[in-house]
């Protein structure tokens, strides 16, 4: 008995003492998240207070009526008791209907849509990473398309923002030849909201708003093959005036390369690559040029963009990129970008090209 | 007021029960989705049990007409009364079946299993399983069926205990 | 007993089996105990091999970047893993008992169709053999156990065209299986036994064929949409054409939700068995728990749609309230398993043990199972460990400790030896902490944001400590498997000595020899009410065939 009760007790200290996570749904920061931790803590406490009484009164009935020696009267041979029965169908109905109302209105209040002047960003699931557009009319680049950009989602703080998730696929291939499919994904920032799945011919929406700049970690969270546990982002929420800065960069052209390496990379990216190995802009962009079924690489090197290649590696991890430029599927298994087969010049040059695009 | 079909056993009932259900959702369904293929199905579904039930009533009333000594399948279409096999007698007087005999042991359930099991990989595995499949299933269901309809014949009229 | 003679005519190819005893018996058996033995120790390798792909997944999370699997390696086993713990090992566990228990415990001599019976395990014993050669034949299925379209149906590996066609020909066994079994139950109960004076077990066999029979001609419609899609080019789940993921995810979770209580309802037979006996009280409120549990049956085809609250695409609130309601019948159960307790003369014997160690466990991933219920709560939780630990709880603390409880409980009566308390004991004590080690700091991974199918996570989430916990806990649950095989092994050598009652039970199984006779039953003790056996020893009655 009393390793049960220890077990118990261990089990629940064990459960509290965990270190601080970085995508601890305990600790929101958006809104929304702190609507739903909200609604979680007198649930949880609900639940506790029930295991306790139940599991109390189990232990005791355990321990009270255990055979004892030379005790052997048969115990009064009870069938059952109507009363008892009606008391705790209605006593457990009532605590769920109590935990329902809170529910239901927490439901309506998050299915509600954005406002005017909420900010929307498109966000696209490919396998395996995502993709963030921004279709509002004062979010279109001087090339006239909306400003695009991959493994990091750039918002504002203090304001509204809709989300609309869609799920792309088809342009890309790997190393098999195997294009990447359109499958079901899910979106998911702990800190800020609670996940939405991303499904093929649906456009789901999240709607929510933080007021803390930072960073915030977020995941893939349902499963979508083979590298489902590689497909993360971050999302940068920044003060009014970053945000301000940061979307006037947007809308123009990185600065055209001044150093001759770069330059190289630059002629190696946005053309075919000798001996019939394709060519860079066939799936990525850069600005004006260049295709959406892999990561729009138009800033890649801006201080907001931290991370790259489903937000696996930081950006300005120098190795990380050119071991991803070298083998693609050597570091992210059935990565959908084939191995060019590189040479070790024409990856310092592509380093140096992409490290210009600020 | 007696409900109609209240005379007919309750396999009979059951099944027109199911055509029943099946039509009228079918109609329903129509009529607030215009969709044709769960249409068609539900209708389906009422047509094939309003046939089986139609056959059920059939072979009830040849059986009356042939007594006494009704036999075979339109037998199993005569609600029993009493505790000598077949059919049920209501919750409140159970009885047990001990009329037919236990079937001995026999490879025929094993070698319809591998031939059903073998079948199912066909259309994907190609013609090697189903061949191999189909041997073993018409084997094994022919040495089931056999055995089945031993026991059946051992059981009619004559050798049967029912007819005190 | 009526007997018939067939002429012993020479048709046919072989001559009419009639060994009892040899591989050859076993093969051409129709009684029900034997099958029920088959079912029981296939059911068994295939928990062996489940709980080896368990190691092999926890053993890759101890650590951050683990490099045990790969990505590709780790996909098919957690799926593997998955479904070969349900439908290898639960449902094939559950069928063991119910083959072997049910005919005795209603009093009649076989099930109702007994060659089909011996049909359906042969259909399941290939259709699992089925599924096992797959990563010899290509891969083994990738998709995980719920298989989610389109990622199922655009796969490229062979994996999740075994897993169409290896469920669709195990659902076979258990549609055949079902009918059998529910027919038995209503026809063939000795005289005297009404619906209302069967034993609790039963009542809930009954109620698990009946979900059985609606719910898996869900799933094999489904089966043969996902067998298409991939291999003819349908379009039933891809929406460019036409068609739509979700529709799989209705089809699946419809078969699902009743499949967990599929899952659950034969422990809660088992329990409600176990309980009374060691309590010396009848069953507290038998007729409340089985209009319970024809509800709970009835029930869970309302609530499939919780298991899809991240899709955006169903009615929230509805779900979300028929989750609540659900959870209401289950309660009432629960309270009444107490109230046998409640004033009784409690003893511990193994199986006594595991009956408390389910109470806790059980109530603890119930209560987790609202939480999940409320959508706005799932909205974080859905996906991650939480769920993990949640349905391990009501699993693991509820199907397999009945399992195990049901294996020491019925082993005398099955072989005719009892199996070691120490053995039990130490087995026992072994699944109670390690249990609570590997699953409860999985709540807690998941409130910190750890998902389900991840085949390693990086140093910098925070999550390792709790990870090197559960995997502790996991081998403590494999090593602790050790005592019981040690128990079984040991008690096979001694000779059968134990008598047709050794725990002084209740039902009618127990009113015959152990083992039992080929025949069951030289006669059966009147049936007054659910406890036959008790009645009849109270009376003073010679138990018969003793």
């Amino acid at each position: 008995m009393l390793w049960t009760l220890g077990s118990i007790a261990g089990g629940l200290l064990l459960a509290a003492c965990a270190p601080n996570a970085t995508q601890d749904t305990l600790q929101p920061v958006g809104d929304v998240a702190k609507q739903q931790k909200a609604l979680f803590v007198p649930v949880f406490w609900v639940a506790v207070a029930v295991f306790v009484i139940v599991q109390g009164g189990i232990l005791y009935i355990a321990i009270r009526y255990r055979h004892r020696k030379g005790r052997d009267r048969m115990p009064k041979q009870t069938h059952g008791n109507t009363r008892l029965e009606i008391g705790w169908t209605i006593a457990p109905a009532v605590v769920l209907a109590v935990v329902t109302v809170p529910t239901v209105a927490l439901i309506w209040d998050l299915a509600r849509p954005a406002g005017e002047g909420a900010l929307n960003i498109t966000v696209e699931g490919y396998q395996w990473w995502w993709g963030f557009s921004y279709p509002d009319d004062d979010m279109v680049t001087d090339w006239d398309s909306p400003i695009t950009i991959a493994d990091t989602m750039v918002v504002p703080t203090g304001r509204q923002i809709s989300l609309a998730l869609e799920s792309k696929g088809g342009g890309a291939q790997d190393a098999n030849q195997d294009p990447d499919f359109q499958v079901i994904h899910s979106f998911w920032v702990p800190q800020l909201f609670g996940k939405q799945d991303v499904v093929p011919g649906r456009t789901n929406h999240i709607v929510f708003s933080v007021d803390e700049p930072g960073t915030y970690t977020g995941q893939c969270a349902e499963f979508c093959g083979l590298q489902h546990g590689r497909m993360k982002l971050e999302v940068r929420a920044l003060e009014p005036a970053d945000w301000e800065a940061w979307v006037e960069n947007q809308k123009t052209l990185a600065p055209s390369p001044t150093d001759p390496l770069a330059q190289q990379g630059e002629e190696l990216f946005l053309n075919p690559l000798s001996d019939g190995r394709g060519a860079c802009i066939q799936c990525h962009a850069v600005g004006d040029q260049g295709a959406t079924a892999a990561p729009n690489l138009s800033h890649f090197a801006d201080p907001e963009h931290t991370c790259f290649a489903g937000c696996n590696w930081r950006t300005e991890d120098r190795e990380a990129l050119a071991a991803w430029l070298a083998d693609p599927d050597a570091v992210k298994l059935g990565a959908k970008m084939p191995d060019y087969q590189l040479t070790d010049e024409e990856i310092d040059a592509l380093v140096a090209y992409l490290y210009s695009l600020t | 007021m007696r409900l109609p079909f209240a005379g007919q056993p309750q396999e009979t009932r059951f099944f027109l029960l199911i055509c029943g259900w099946a039509g009228a959702l079918g109609i329903i369904y129509w009529f607030v989705s215009h969709e044709v293929a769960g249409t068609a199905l539900l209708a389906g579904l009422a047509l094939a049990s309003g046939a089986i039930s139609a056959w059920l009533i059939r072979a009830r009333r040849l059986a009356a007409k042939r007594q006494p000594t009704p036999s075979g399948i339109a037998d199993l279409a005569t609600d029993r009364t009493d505790a000598s096999g077949g059919g049920t007698a209501g919750v409140d007087r159970p009885f047990l079946d001990e009329s037919g005999r236990l079937p001995d042991p026999t490879l025929a359930p094993f070698a319809v299993g591998l031939g059903v099991a073998l079948v199912v990989l066909g259309p994907v595995f190609g013609v090697a399983p189903v061949a191999v499949g189909a041997v073993s299933l018409l084997w094994g269901a022919s040495l089931w069926l056999r055995a089945a309809r031993d026991e059946l014949d051992a059981q009619e009229p004559g050798h049967d205990e029912r007819r005190r | 007993m009526a007997t018939v003679t067939v002429p012993e005519t020479a048709r046919g190819l072989l001559r009419r089996p009639t060994a009892t005893t040899g591989a050859w018996s076993w093969l051409t058996t129709v009684d029900h105990k034997k099958i029920g033995i088959m079912y029981g120790v296939a059911a068994f390798v295939f928990f062996i091999v489940g709980g080896l792909e368990a190691l092999l997944i926890r053993t890759q999370l101890y650590r951050p970047d683990g490099t045990l699997l790969n990505a590709d390696q780790y996909n098919q086993v957690f799926t593997m893993h998955g479904i070969t713990m349900i439908f290898l090992f639960v449902m094939p566990m559950s069928s063991a008992l119910f083959n072997y228990l049910i005919p005795l415990m209603i009093g009649a001599r076989d099930v109702a169709f007994p060659r089909l019976n011996a049909y359906s395990f042969w259909v399941f014993a290939l259709g699992g053999l089925f599924l096992y050669s797959s990563p010899f034949l290509g891969g083994a299925p990738n998709g995980g156990w719920f298989g989610y379209a389109p990622n199922s149906t655009t796969d490229p590996s062979i994996g999740m065209t075994f897993y169409a066609l290896g469920l669709i020909i195990t659902g076979i066994a258990s549609t055949a299986g079902a009918v059998n079994l529910a027919v038995t139950v209503v026809n063939m109960r000795a005289p005297g036994m009404s619906l209302f004076r069967m034993p609790p077990f039963v009542w809930m066999g009954l109620v698990v064929q009946f979900l059985l029979v609606f719910s898996l001609p869900i799933i094999t419609v489904a089966l043969f949409q996902l067998l298409f899609d991939r291999r003819w080019d349908t379009a039933f789940f891809d929406p460019t054409r036409g068609g739509d993921p979700i529709l799989w995810q209705h089809l699946f979770w419809l078969f699902g939700h009743p499949e967990v209580y599929i899952l659950i309802l034969p422990a809660f037979g088992i329990f409600s068995e176990v309980l009374p006996v060691f309590s010396r009280k009848p069953l507290f409120g038998y007729r409340f728990l089985v209009i319970a549990t024809i509800l709970i049956g009835a029930y869970s085809f309302t609530v499939w749609a919780h298991h899809m609250f991240t899709t955006g695409a169903v009615a929230l609130p509805f779900f979300s309230i028929a989750t609540f309601i659900i959870a209401v019948p289950t309660g009432i159960k629960f309270f009444n398993w107490i109230g046998t307790m409640w004033g009784g003369r409690l003893i511990f014997p193994t199986p006594m043990l595991w009956a408390v160690g389910f109470l806790y466990l059980f109530l603890t991933g119930g209560l987790t199972g609202v939480i999940l219920g409320s959508p706005p709560l799932d909205f974080h939780l859905h996906d991650t460990y939480y769920v993990v630990a949640h349905f391990h709880g009501v699993l693991v603390g509820g199907s397999v400790f009945a399992l195990f409880a049901a294996i020491y409980f019925w082993f005398p009566k099955m072989t005719g030896r009892r199996l070691s308390e120490a053995l039990g004991k130490l087995h026992f004590w072994s699944w109670l902490i390690g249990f609570t080690l590997t699953f409860f700091v999985q709540y807690q991974l998941g409130a910190d944001g750890m998902m389900r199918r991840y085949a390693d996570y990086p140093s910098e989430a925070g999550w390792t400590t709790l990870n090197m916990i559960s995997t502790a806990g996991a081998f403590l649950l494999a090593f602790g498997t050790l005592p019981f095989l040690a128990a079984v092994v040991l008690a096979l050598r001694r000779p059968a000595d134990q008598p047709a009652d050794p725990w002084e039970a209740n039902s009618l199984e127990w009113a015959t020899a152990s083992p039992p006779p080929h025949h069951n039953f030289d006669s059966i003790p009147p049936i007054r009410s659910e406890r036959p056996v008790f009645d009849a020893r109270m009376a003073g009655t010679e138990v018969p065939g003793t």
